[in-house]
């Protein structure tokens, strides 16, 4: 009751005062927009630009595992990037099914690496052009992990066999283009999905209320962290920690070890996002109690994860460890059910079905 | 949430000379919501008992001709049970019963004979198991009696060894002893598993074929005991779960809006479609050794204007009808209703564009020809249905807004241990 009582003073000062210039909501979501989105963006642009100079490098020099390494260390990079880009699932990223084209996951059935072989053995000329027409599983990230981790693959020979070397160029190429694109959408010289994202009202078919703009970043970030702890942690155990059914394969990322890092960086950049992006909002509207559980649900989330043991493709079998892995899960799902029940209701908005709604 | 628990007055105008209607309350509209699934399951139980009996004629004389009846009749039971679908997603009693009924994708080899070269996941210790070929499986360190082949048996056998993809019973692992593995690609035609696969003494192809014929009939007989179940829970008993739900239509409704919303998205035009589509896979299509994904696609979508509609048409050709979302929707907004009568409409359009391609007499192009690359014009279809079952979904969105429904999870979401 108090809470609405102070609401309301709220509201009776608001109208007496003069109207600021910029609501709470619009400053939290430009913030969002101008200290993470766009700059998350332009990283990933300037790291699939080194992967692709990387990349350039070992193809000159296929017999220095010096530039093996360092193309890993690349592609490491511009994965981690795309862990946090790929949080914001609308706007350009919509545009031509672009997150695909950068990374398909879930394959159990190692589709990605058939693909990869298939197009290495036959004779039809590689390039990005080419790579962009064609086949998702062939064109990214995912590919690329496939030629430069996949124990059964990568070696100085392979490196040898042109195709190899070209095939690791266009995917590359690819995917620096994809990032270039998406960056592109995002401003102002290019689609300026800024300015729609940040004006709402009448006449903008995307966003015609504030609470959509804010429904699409609740949305999206619901749908990031179902996905990772759901898919990302809870696959390999057969769907939970305590299922008992372990494939190390079903992890995300598991030829490069980079499992549990990609993991923490996407859950970090949620939790900058809604700091910075929702948490005000929640704050202006009275809600400091909700606002603080959510946080601390972050906070809490994050230091479950930091002690997983790496890397999990080897470490998930080990008994000892299955309480911590249990530990993260269990706090996923109390971050969750803020983000998913009460946020919603507190704020009023709609989340709508999601890609992990189904099976 | 205040409009959910109370009745809508629909027709409740007084004017001379007329009969006041009666209201239609969420109430009606979930008991017709459980009599349209119950005649669904029915149909569907029906349907498999038909192809039980085509399969013991298959059994008793197999040829080329019993073979393709008992292919007919599964194609036929598919339509009744892709109908059902759309009461999986949000009703935990059929949500935790589908899996030994139709669990997809799986892994053939782990059932019979399959080709060199056969794909099957990463790290499924049990990919090739072949029970059929086997008396004895040795799976880690455990010993498991594969003899004889029983329904009992085969329900213990899913998941072996820890993987969704081992899927041992349910009308794919029947597809797939029917037809056998479609080994032709994104290229034209389906499996094509010889009749003599099923022939007793000397004219056995790929041996075994007393224990394929056992693995068969097992199969199919558990089969229609789950239907049972499953019809038996949609049923009048007081302890059915069509009870419990209309005790608490309110929340049936959340759940009718989220097992359309789920299917349309998410399972049909993102794991069923999209991903087959885009990653040109044939291995990802549904109903992939007959051929078939193209019916159950269509049906997929149907079930889910069933429900709006509250109108099932079933095997008989009878109607079941009654109060529905679409009577509600209307009432509160008679333009939002509209735009869901047309959203489901375009699906159907769509859809059934996709039907009459993969049966065309002259030039048929089933679904695993839509997806090769660089047919532009079978993406095209596919993609038309996809776009719509987005648009559908988000209409769906709408009615849920409409509704005051914030959001679907249930309330134990995401905390269940």
């Amino acid at each position: 009751m108090l809470r609405f009582f102070l609401a309301l003073l709220a509201a009776t000062l608001a109208a007496c005062t003069p109207k600021p210039a910029v609501s709470p909501a619009a400053d939290a979501l430009t913030q969002a927009v101008d200290t993470l989105i766009t700059p998350w963006h332009q990283a990933f642009v300037r790291d699939t630009k080194d992967l692709n100079q990387s990349l350039e490098r070992l193809c000159h020099n296929p017999a220095n595992p010096g530039e093996l390494e360092a193309s890993r260390a690349s592609w490491r990079r511009a994965m981690l990037s795309w862990q946090v880009v790929q949080i914001v699932n609308f706007g350009p990223v919509q545009e031509g099914n672009l997150a695909w084209r950068v990374q398909f996951w879930p394959d159990t059935h190692n589709r990605v690496g058939q693909k990869v072989e298939a197009l290495l053995g036959e004779e039809s000329p590689i390039d990005a052009t080419s790579l962009a027409q064609g086949n998702v599983l062939v064109q990214g990230l995912s590919a690329l992990e496939y030629v430069l981790f996949d124990p059964g693959r990568i070696s100085p020979e392979q490196l040898e066999n042109p195709r190899v070397c070209l095939f690791l160029r266009a995917a590359a190429a690819n995917t620096q283009a994809v990032a270039e694109q998406l960056l592109h959408g995002w401003s102002a010289e290019g689609g300026n999905y800024r300015k729609t994202f940040l004006s709402p009202g009448e006449g903008n078919l995307v966003f015609p209320t504030a609470n959509d703009v804010l429904v699409a970043l609740v949305s999206a970030q619901v749908t990031s962290i179902e996905k990772t702890k759901n898919k990302e942690l809870g696959d390999a155990f057969g769907g939970r920690p305590s299922a008992g059914r372990i494939n190390p394969y079903r992890l995300e990322l598991w030829r490069s070890g980079l499992s549990l890092q990609a993991l923490q960086a996407e859950l970090a950049a949620n939790e900058q996002l809604f700091l910075t992006g929702v948490h005000p909002i929640l704050e202006a509207q009275g809600h400091e109690d909700l606002a603080r559980r959510i946080t601390a649900a972050f906070k809490d989330s994050r230091a479950q994860l930091a002690p997983l043991p790496e890397p999990l493709f080897t470490r998930l079998q080990e008994a000892d460890a299955l309480p911590q892995f249990q530990a993260a899960w269990d706090s996923l799902g109390r971050l969750l059910a803020l983000l998913k029940r009460e946020l919603p209701e507190t704020l009023q908005l709609q989340l709508g079905f999601n890609s992990n709604d189904g099976d | 949430m205040k409009f959910l628990s109370s009745s809508l007055l629909l027709a409740g105008v007084f004017a001379a000379g007329q009969v006041l209607a009666a209201p239609i309350s969420t109430g009606d509209v979930t008991r017709a919501y459980t009599q349209i699934a119950h005649a669904t399951f029915a149909d569907a139980l029906q349907q498999a008992k038909e192809l039980q009996e085509k399969v013991q004629k298959l059994l008793a004389k197999p040829s080329a001709d019993s073979l393709k009846h008992a292919r007919d009749a599964w194609i036929t039971a598919r339509v009744p049970y892709t109908q059902s679908e759309v009461f999986r997603f949000g009703n935990p009693p059929v949500d935790e019963w589908e899996g030994q009924v139709n669990a997809w994708p799986l892994d053939e080899g782990l059932i019979d004979y399959v080709a060199k070269g056969y794909n099957h996941e990463m790290g499924n210790i049990a990919a090739s198991a072949n029970i059929v070929a086997n008396k004895e499986l040795k799976i880690g360190t455990t010993t498991l009696q594969l003899d004889p082949i029983t329904p009992a048996l085969l329900a213990t056998l899913n998941e072996l060894g820890g993987s969704e993809v081992n899927v041992a019973t349910g009308y794919h692992a029947i597809e797939f002893i029917l037809w056998g593995q479609d080994l032709n690609g994104t290229a034209v035609g389906a499996g094509n598993r010889p009749y003599t696969d099923f022939v007793l003494g000397e004219g056995c192809t790929y041996g075994n074929c007393e224990r394929r014929r056992a693995y068969l009939q097992a199969a199919i007989d558990l089969l229609v005991q789950d239907l049972e179940t499953m019809t038996k829970t949609w049923g009048e008993d007081k302890n059915s779960y069509s009870q419990e739900l209309l005790r608490k239509p309110e929340e049936a409704i959340k759940i009718m809006l989220f097992g359309m919303g789920s299917l349309a998205l998410g399972e049909l035009a993102g794991e069923r479609m999209k991903v087959a589509l885009e990653a040109n896979s044939p291995e990802d299509e549904q109903d992939c050794f007959s051929d078939n994904t193209h019916n159950a696609l269509y049906y997929n979508a149907k079930g889910i204007a069933n429900v709006y509609l509250g109108r099932y048409k079933r095997a008989n050709g009878s109607s079941v009808q009654g109060a529905s979302l679409a009577d509600l929707v209307k009432a509160k907004n008679p333009a939002l209703h509209q735009r869901m009568t047309a959203a489901l409409e375009t699906t159907e359009t769509a859809m059934a564009a996709i039907v009459k391609a993969a049966e065309d007499p002259a030039k048929p192009m089933k679904f695993d020809q839509m997806i090769a690359e660089g047919n532009g014009a079978g993406a095209a279809l596919i993609k038309k249905a996809i776009t719509a079952l987005v648009e559908e979904t988000a209409v769906i969105e709408e009615i849920a807004k409409a509704f005051g429904i914030s959001h679907f999870a249930p309330d134990n979401a995401d905390h269940s241990f």
